[in-house]
């Protein structure tokens, strides 16, 4: 037994021997961070660019350009696909690259050196492209992008980090307006551009950036200032904000400028793509104080009675109601009538939630109207108040008659026509004496049967802020 | 845990093992022949564990293909064990759950999949070699049997020769040192036995590039003998081992690299080569033994053992990012379509190795530049953590297992004429399978979710979150993820046999019955599956019965014809009863009992020059239930394929020859001629892991008649040994082996898969044949010499022998033998290009050997 152990003990100091000079433990160090490529830029961007000079052609790059810009855009929320944009002091550019979640090796702020010898120029509807190769069928152009394992014998990723370039566009006038090819030279095109003062149209406040049902098709909103300005913000469905509303202010939007020319002799299309909705910072106020354009509404609320929220739809008898009117491709307005309602007389109001007007502020109030089987004389006018407190007896409030017959033509017309007169505007009512005032803004539909009975339909309601 | 339940104390005299006339007893082995044995065994343990996984969604069988310890000393089994092992050769093409292994008295294998967990024991064989063993349906005294055979190891310190043997080999094949080091001192005056051994195997790269090797061993065994009818063993052993893995890979692949050994699971970092796919396993094992011998004709060997440990995997994870794969088919020249270009990107894969391996820097400085915000951490609102999140990690598949078994087993002898034997066992285990963060490869966390689910469902869906329970957790390194259950199973078995002699003709028949169980239990709510998948499942229960009979005639002493046959059911293991066994507890829908049919017969010589073996043998399966999980590009997310009404048949013949030629030259040869192939037409049923529904499927039949059974189907040998009286041996061998197939994909064989085809054209054949791979053959040599040192060293006290020993296998260097691999799991119904994704395949080494000294006294 003694003997047994001995051995035992010899046999596991020899095994330790042994098994200390052979232990091969594995350590890693964590390899660096990429720092930038012994490459030096050789050519701007804008230089590269001009390379290509025809719309539709395909310029391959055979001589050694070398040039070099910082990652400001790539598919991290989806809204990109197989591309990420560099931007260098002289300008922007799409760079095609066939390759999926390419944000983990191009974060935005990384350094990027791409070695042009070997890659083709091209454009999308005149929005330039740098890409492997001509990869179109018949009656399809397209620019390939660079395979996925050779896309590393062409770009070179540099150090993360750096401040990422961003271009404030302060004049409208500067997003390009040039025609035919030249407009593929803008040096604005494919930039990280932040434009001030802008905002989602109305009825684009009721529909989400992109197509969320099975197709996922790209849409494009429109965003506008306060002068009418406007543009489209594009977004794919495949973005992970497809299914988000846009907000409601007035505020900042950065973005990255494309253009998009759907032939060669129309004008192309201005589009902001945003990389995610973090580049929309509308907080402010919206240019107008007050609109409806009823936007939100849907096929299925076709005749059913208005309902918006904080609005009034106050009248005798259902009947009576200011209805829901849906029609042809976008058509959406509320309407009235008396007819069918088998009263005397009858008073039908349509209210506004409450409006504050700034002081000092100068505001303009217009709508339009639409008027079918005009019986004349009949009333509906627009009246504004400041006492009234939101009841159901907007009779017992003070109201003040802001329209006159001329600028709601259906209040005088005697056609009996089925079809409804083309929208006509009031012109701008200026509210400046209730500056500083909380007011709210009325719709009176008197009417009786059987005479007093035009159908009078509303829309572009609109108080502007000056 | 250790239920200690035998208290009689017994002593069963070893030589009671007396061999009779018809069994295939193991002879204590002669010091010369033992060299063979260490030669053969090394090569033997030195086979790398392969897993078969499309390595997307599968854990991996990893099936230890090291075959059996030389089952039994008949010139057909030890060819078949040994020359054939290069190409995975399996005996009459059964799994390995066919099989069975005892040590000491307790049942080795797991109850996960029937295979006999040979990991457990690696390095040990010096104190395993004392064996018996039974090929096919013969009868047996230590265990009903089953119908591939049974082995029944003795391990007992007192089985163990008294000697120390110290030696050490070096190999060119998994691993390449081998030191190990053993001593047992037999009984002493006071009926106390020890042994001991422990080895260490090592190598810094495999035979295989990026594949490491680091292994340890040990055994500790004590034996009491209380008197002569008890005695009373315990053994403990294990083996820790850590590896580095290899993977299969395409044709296309290996033809890029230059070599049919190409690792896509290795690269480059900070100059070091990385292995992604480590193995560990440490399971170590305890028995405890009772021998006790009743009466000199009746004995009782009962045994109780507990086992417990951890065996894992690792492999990289990602998220939102791009397949970190080497040989992924997008990165691959086949997938560019204009030839410019892909002659470009063949030109880029072959001049850089970081592009045909895993580039880890990418990895990290993927993780370095992902700064995220993680909102309404553990479902506190409000609670947001910020901070690099990794997309790359390096991920640990984890099984942790507990298994205890008991087991008695009683032989009598009831007159001349009968011998009865007679068991019962116990066994349970209990596997948690979880998988845990082992790399964070540079970024500061992890989150716990499933990409797949965002994607179909959107990122604020509950059916996101891995565990409902604890949304949105971050992980860090060591944390468990993903998944978090375990499989309980139960197993209760009694049989009996009857042994009848006379003295030309024997038969047996004997019964065994079985109660199977086993249920699933979830330790986290899967969002996909909340209410199938927290919670202890239904408990599935299986009753089933094996009958076995044979008869065998006696022509003269050595000589008999012999025929067995056994019916029996047998229940499914888990593995192929649940569907998607991680996400929830969907059993598949005709859930039963496999059937089992088989016969043998054959003649069998023994004589003085001549050993002959000739068998015939014909097994039926019905019934059987499989489940494969793999991904799909279709649908992009995990799929499984549960399939049913499986039957094979498999039919051949053995023979087996040694014929002494002259003095100490002797010829052997073997040959194994066998058809296997699924006999029904299988069903399936497809289903996602994102959602429950049964993909559609218009014919869900799976056209499987007649397709064979993956593994050589023919194999042969002959060779020459010459033993001289001088103490050393010499000996060579020539292998063949043809009808070799690869593992069908079931999709590719349905009516969706050749829709639109004409039946018969060459496409529809393209898409429906099963891969047939060319035959092969290779040389094998060894040669060993042992000397006798008290000769020389006068001085020596005890008989000290000194061994050599050299084996080389594949001496003609043959690299093109496919040993196994899968057809993917992904078919291109777009377009119906096979080409798009090629079978994956694994190469059997070239030229590789073992070289040994060892030292006895």
């Amino acid at each position: 037994m003694k003997k047994f152990l001995k051995l035992s003990f010899t046999a596991v100091i020899v095994i330790l021997a042994v098994g200390s000079i052979s232990s091969c433990k594995k350590n890693f160090d964590n390899p660096p961070a990429y720092v930038d490529p012994n490459l030096v830029a050789n050519t701007t961007i804008k230089s590269l660019k001009a390379l290509h000079q025809t719309s539709g052609a395909f310029d391959a790059v055979s001589t050694d350009i070398i040039i070099s810009g910082i990652v400001v855009a790539n598919d991290k929320s989806g809204n990109f696909y197989k591309e990420i944009y560099i931007q260098d002091a002289t300008g922007a550019i799409a760079l095609e690259l066939d390759a999926t979640n390419l944000y983990t090796a191009y974060a935005v702020g990384r350094t990027v050196f791409v070695k042009c010898n070997g890659l083709t120029l091209s454009d999308y509807h005149s929005f330039p492209q740098l890409g492997m190769k001509d990869n179109s069928v018949p009656g399809v152009p397209s620019l390939g992008g660079i395979p996925s394992t050779l896309i590393s014998t062409y770009v070179f990723a540099g150090a993360s980090g750096n401040a990422v370039p961003v271009t404030v566009v302060s004049n409208y006038a500067a997003l390009n307006s040039s025609s035919g090819n030249a407009a593929m030279q803008d040096t604005l095109l494919g930039r990280l551009i932040r434009l001030d003062n802008y905002e989602f149209t109305k009825s684009n406040l009721s529909q989400t950036y992109a197509d969320t049902s099975a197709y996922k098709n790209s849409i494009n909103l429109t965003i506008n200032n306060c002068s009418g300005n406007s543009l489209y913000v594009r977004s794919s469905g495949y973005a992970n904000f497809a299914g988000l509303y846009p907000v409601a202010g007035n505020g900042s939007i950065y973005g990255i400028y494309t253009i998009y020319k759907a032939s060669s002799s129309s004008t192309p299309d201005k589009q902001l793509i945003i990389r995610d909705t973090s580049d929309v910072q509308m907080t402010g106020a919206r240019c107008n104080l007050f609109e409806e354009d009823f936007g939100a509404l849907t096929t299925a609320d076709n005749n059913t009675d208005f309902a918006f929220s904080g609005w009034k739809n106050i009248a005798p008898n259902s009947t009576a109601n200011y209805k829901n009117s849906v029609f042809g491709t976008t058509g959406k307005v509320v309407k009235v009538t008396a007819f069918g309602t088998a009263l005397a007389t009858d008073t039908a109001w349509l209210i506004t939630p409450a409006i504050v007007i700034p002081a000092g502020a100068t505001p303009k109030f217009s709508f339009t109207t639409s008027y079918q089987f005009a019986l004349g004389p009949t009333a509906l006018h627009a009246f504004i108040s400041t006492n009234y407190n939101g009841s159901n007896t907007p009779g017992t409030a003070t109201w003040t008659q802001l329209t006159t017959n001329t600028m709601i033509p259906g209040n005088t017309a005697t056609n009996n026509s089925s079809s409804f007169s083309p929208f006509a505007g009031t012109g701008d009512i200026p509210l400046n004496a209730y500056a500083g005032q909380t007011v709210y803004i009325a719709w009176k539909y008197i009417g009786s049967v059987p005479l007093k009975t035009t159908n009078f339909e509303i829309d572009d309601i609109r108080i502007t802020r000056q | 845990m250790l239920k200690l339940k035998s208290t009689l104390l017994a002593t069963l005299l070893f030589f009671a093992f007396a061999p009779a006339a018809f069994s295939q007893v193991k002879e204590k082995p002669v010091t010369d022949t033992t060299i063979t044995e260490e030669v053969k065994e090394s090569a033997l343990d030195n086979i790398p564990v392969v897993s078969l996984d499309d390595n997307d969604g599968q854990d991996g069988s990893a099936q230890n293909i090291s075959g059996q310890l030389n089952a039994g000393r008949n010139p057909f089994s030890d060819a078949a064990n040994f020359h054939f092992s290069a190409v995975r050769f399996r005996i009459r093409g059964y799994d390995a759950d066919l099989n069975s292994t005892y040590i000491n008295g307790a049942p080795m294998e797991s109850l996960d999949n029937g295979f006999t967990p040979y990991g457990q024991w690696g390095g040990l064989n010096d104190v395993l070699r004392s064996k018996e063993s039974g090929l096919g349906m013969q009868s047996l005294k230590f265990s009903f049997g089953n119908i591939g055979g049974a082995t029944s190891i003795d391990a007992r310190a007192s089985k163990q020769f008294k000697q120390t043997k110290i030696s050490y080999s070096l190999s060119n094949r998994n691993y390449v040192h081998r030191f190990m080091i053993t001593h047992s001192t037999g009984f002493n005056k006071k009926g106390w036995a020890f042994s001991f051994s422990g080895s260490r195997r090592w190598a810094e790269e495999g035979f295989t590039d990026g594949t490491y090797y680091d292994g340890w061993s040990f055994y500790t065994g004590i034996d009491k003998k209380f008197n002569s009818n008890h005695m009373l063993s315990f053994v403990v052993f294990g083996a820790p081992t850590e590896n580095g893995r290899q993977g299969a890979s395409t044709q296309e692949m290996d033809n890029i690299a230059g070599s049919n050994f190409y690792n896509p699971y290795w690269g480059y970092q900070n100059g070091k080569k990385r292995n992604a796919s480590i193995a560990k396993t440490f399971q170590p094992v305890g028995i405890l033994t009772h021998d006790w011998k009743i009466t000199p004709k009746t004995s009782l060997l009962t045994a109780a053992s507990y086992s417990l440990g951890n065996r894992s995997t690792t492999g990289l994870d990602w998220y939102n990012a791009p397949d970190p794969r080497p040989d992924y088919y997008r990165y691959l020249p086949s997938y560019e379509e204009e030839p410019v270009l892909a002659a470009q990107i063949l030109n880029a894969l072959q001049n850089d190795v970081n592009k045909r391996q895993i580039n880890w820097d990418a990895l990290y400085n993927a993780n370095y530049a992902n700064n995220q915000t993680i909102h309404n951490v553990n479902g506190v609102s409000g609670n947001d953590v910020s901070g690099r999140r990794s997309v790359y990690i390096v991920e640990e598949r984890v099984v942790h297992t507990n298994k205890f078994n008991l087991n008695t087993t009683l032989n009598t002898s009831i007159n001349s004429h009968i011998d009865f034997s007679a068991g019962a066992s116990y066994e349970s285990q209990r596997n948690n399978y979880y998988k845990k963060v082992n790399d964070l490869l540079g970024g500061a966390f992890y989150v716990d979710v499933n990409q797949f689910a965002e994607r179909d469902y959107g990122v604020n869906s509950n059916a996101t979150q891995n565990d409902v329970n604890k949304p949105n957790r971050i992980l860090g390194t060591g944390d468990k993820f993903g998944y978090d259950y375990n499989i309980n199973i139960q197993k209760a078995t009694a049989w009996a046999q009857a042994v009848v002699k006379f003295s030309k003709l024997n038969f047996f028949v004997g019964v065994e019955h079985s109660y199977t169980q086993f249920w699933r239990v979830g330790y986290t709510r899967n969002g996909l599956y909340p209410d199938n998948s927290y919670g202890t499942s239904k408990r599935q229960d299986f009753y089933n019965y094996s009958a076995k009979a044979g008869v065998s005639y006696k022509l003269k002493s050595g000589n008999y014809f012999f025929i067995n046959g056994s019916y029996l059911t047998k229940a499914p293991f888990f593995e192929n009863a649940y569907l998607s066994v991680r996400t929830r507890d969907f059993v598949q829908g005709n859930l039963r009992s496999e059937n089992i049919e088989s016969v043998e017969g054959g003649y069998v010589l023994n004589s003085p020059r001549v050993r002959f073996r000739a068998t015939g043998y014909y097994t039926k399966f019905r019934n059987q239930l499989n489940v494969i999980t793999a991904y799909s590009d279709i649908d992009r997310t995990f799929v499984n394929y549960a399939l049913s009404n499986i039957g094979k048949t498999h039919a051949g013949v053995e023979l087996g020859v040694d014929v002494k030629l002259y003095k100490g030259l002797s010829l052997n040869a073997a040959a194994a001629i066998g058809r296997y192939y699924y006999d029904t037409r299988q069903n399936v049923v497809v289903t996602s892991d994102n959602n429950a529904l049964v993909l559609p499927s218009n014919d869900p039949t799976i056209y499987s008649k007649n397709f064979r059974v993956a593994t050589p189907q023919e194999a042969y040998t002959v060779g020459l040994n010459y033993r001289s009286p001088k103490y050393w041996f010499v000996n060579v061998n020539f292998n063949y082996f043809d009808q070799m197939w690869l593992g069908f994909d079931p999709l590719r064989r349905t009516a969706a898969a050749v829709d639109g085809l004409v039946p018969d054209s060459k496409e529809w054949r393209k898409v429906i044949d099963q891969t047939e791979l060319p035959a092969q053959s290779t040389l094998d040599a060894f040669a060993g010499y042992s000397w006798l040192m008290n000769n020389r060293f006068k001085s020596l006290k005890k008989r000290t022998f000194m061994t050599f020993s050299l084996g080389v296998n594949n001496i003609l260097n043959n690299t093109n033998i496919v040993t196994g691999g899968f057809e993917q799991l992904r078919f291109d119904y777009q377009h119906l290009n096979l080409d798009k994704f090629p079978p994956k395949l694994f190469y059997a080494y070239g030229l590789n050997f073992s070289a040994n000294i060892g030292l006895r006294f």
